[in-house]
């Protein structure tokens, strides 16, 4: 084979090879715009991210269930629940999967200080979802909180609230 | 043997190519996902209210040099189970029965047996209160 023959043929393969590369690239990436995409249509597009706006927790009508915790530990999870519901402003789902409970407040001070009444540990785990735009049904999270054992008899039938954090992801449409 | 290296050569960037495309055909399309947190907010619990306990019954059992009183009422649950202790009382006194006479300062059972009760002529009355720790519940209905 001359030299001009042989760089005829490798100009032909590169150019061979290049075109099968490119039709397999168009093939191929074709599939993965049709995984991501669905709809059609001509035009031009504008996309912007939407600013999450903060969810915020509103407590609920407890069931009296606290009482000071025996040395060797609640028998059940009832006691200490916490209710409550929370809001999601956002155009998207958001599943809350931790709970962080911060300072107690007694509803009566005076009778049972809220130093009576600590977060339990461990801390409890929650999996709640919530629609867009919506509030949560009411949210029972069991053995949230403790009573310390030398609370005073005036911490009998006093309702507590705790700060509650929730975090957690939006949700993939 | 020149054409034959071009040709390997080309063979074997079209298999890589189609290696990585089609890697990237088969990915799942990304998406993304926001982290969400709440503000810090309220979330309410409640202490429960000790009641009285109920069924007070009361048994007096006379012997020849004795006289004895035998107290029962029924268990004061809390969350399903019995509170630990119980106080009685001599109706209408408040006073704690002493150990002396049967009823120890906190019964952890819900009976117990005065055994002081030396007058026969009298009426003894006696109250019972459940007990949890610093917590004293309303006193059960007096019963002689």
């Amino acid at each position: 084979m001359t030299t001009t023959t042989l760089r005829r043929f490798r100009h032909t393969a590169r150019r061979r090879l290049l075109v099968v590369v490119a039709a397999a690239a168009v093939l191929l990436g074709g599939g993965v715009a049709w995984a991501a995409w669905t709809a059609t249509g001509t035009g031009t597009a504008a996309a912007q991210a939407v600013t999450a706006t903060v969810a915020a927790v509103t407590p609920g009508t407890p069931t009296a269930s606290l009482y000071p915790r025996p040395t060797a530990g609640y028998p059940t999870t009832g006691p200490g629940s916490i209710v409550f519901t929370v809001n999601n402003p956002n155009p998207y789902s958001v599943t809350y999967n931790a709970i962080a409970l911060g300072a107690v407040t007694s509803g009566n001070e005076g009778a049972c200080p809220a130093v009576n009444v600590v977060p339990a540990t461990p801390t409890p785990t929650v999996s709640i979802t919530v629609a867009p735009n919506a509030t949560s049904t009411l949210q029972t999270v069991p053995a949230a909180l403790s009573m310390l054992q030398s609370a005073p008899n005036g911490c009998q039938g006093v309702t507590f609230t705790v700060a509650v954090t929730l975090t957690g992801t939006s949700v993939p449409a | 043997m020149e054409v034959t290296r071009v040709v390997r050569r080309g063979l074997t960037s079209l298999a890589v190519a189609v290696v990585v495309l089609g890697g990237l055909a088969t990915t799942p399309p990304a998406r993304a996902a926001w982290s969400a947190a709440t503000t810090p907010g309220p979330a309410a619990s409640a202490s429960v209210t000790l009641t009285a306990p109920t069924g007070l019954t009361v048994a007096r059992n006379n012997g020849v040099l004795s006289s004895t009183v035998t107290v029962s009422w029924n268990a004061v649950l809390v969350d399903g189970t019995p509170v630990p202790g119980y106080r009685v009382v001599l109706g209408g006194s408040g006073v704690t029965l002493p150990t002396t006479r049967g009823c120890t300062t906190t019964v952890t059972t819900t009976s117990c047996t005065d055994v002081f009760a030396l007058n026969l002529l009298a009426q003894y009355t006696y109250e019972v209160r459940a007990v949890v720790n610093n917590w004293t519940g309303p006193p059960s209905t007096g019963s002689a």
